[in-house]
């Protein structure tokens, strides 16, 4: 299954919704269709965010897989270069409430969730690989 | 997301419905602005949320900084499993009150 969508906030809703029908369909474990929509919402909200110039429209792509072991995910987007998983700090878990940051707790999700994950540049795209355990 | 409350034993309730991803944590974020208004003793009632992002769990974070900051009271409840995992994740399961459910969460910050 491929979810095509632009760089519009509202790619969020309509990712969710192809989320639903995916998880639906192959009726993937309760706690792997969680972790899929959490890892992916975090990167679209990056890729959205960050990945283009203001008023520029930017493509992403969404594909999908699975079987009774695992659930694969490719994420491509035509925005500027960017690996998540090596320019995002990492957050501090043990700080207090007072001190507590929220940045990097979204890719930090991705890389702590996800069984592997890589990024390549290929063709002036993005490409985010992930493999979740269907369980 | 919709977003009710209420006022118990002099603490204000929310109870957010829905999934709390990158677009509806700013509904769920008004609502938390209003409610620090209006309370220094806050409880946030997750039973009808399925699902929380990071972008919710920055909203969690800014009302308990507020009330830190005006020694008022910040308790969590309700949370499933799902959302209870992000939480662990995140490490907010160590640092924030999370009870087991609303009378419990009441009392730990009467």
């Amino acid at each position: 299954m491929i979810i095509e969508l632009t760089n519009a906030r509202s790619s969020i809703d309509r990712l969710m919704e192809g989320l639903d029908g995916f998880i639906d369909e192959n009726k993937l474990a309760d706690k792997a269709g969680h972790q899929l929509r959490l890892c992916l919402d975090e990167l679209l909200t990056n890729v959205i965010s960050y990945g283009f110039d203001d008023g520029a429209e930017g493509r992403i792509s969404v594909e999908l897989e699975t079987d009774d072991k695992d659930v694969r995910v490719v994420m491509r987007d035509d925005g500027k270069p960017f690996n998540p998983f090596e320019e995002t700090a990492a957050p501090d878990l043990d700080a207090d409430v007072g001190d507590r940051d929220i940045g990097g707790l979204g890719v930090f999700f991705v890389t702590s969730t996800a069984r592997e994950y890589s990024y390549e540049r290929e063709n002036d795209q993005n490409i985010v690989r992930l493999a979740l355990n269907n369980e | 997301m919709n977003v009710e409350s209420e006022t118990i034993d002099g603490a204000l309730i929310l109870v957010p419905s829905g999934r709390v991803d990158s677009n509806s944590a700013g509904d769920l974020e008004s609502a938390v602005r209003d409610a620090l208004e209006a309370s220094d003793k806050i409880v946030l009632d997750l039973a009808k949320v399925p699902y929380i992002s990071s972008a919710g769990l920055r909203v969690v974070l800014l009302c308990a900084k507020e009330l830190k900051a005006k020694n008022g009271g910040f308790a969590l409840c309700g949370l499933s499993e799902n959302v209870m995992d992000v939480f662990q994740l995140s490490g907010f399961s160590n640092i924030l009150e999370i009870a087991d459910d609303r009378a419990a969460a009441i009392s730990a910050i009467s």
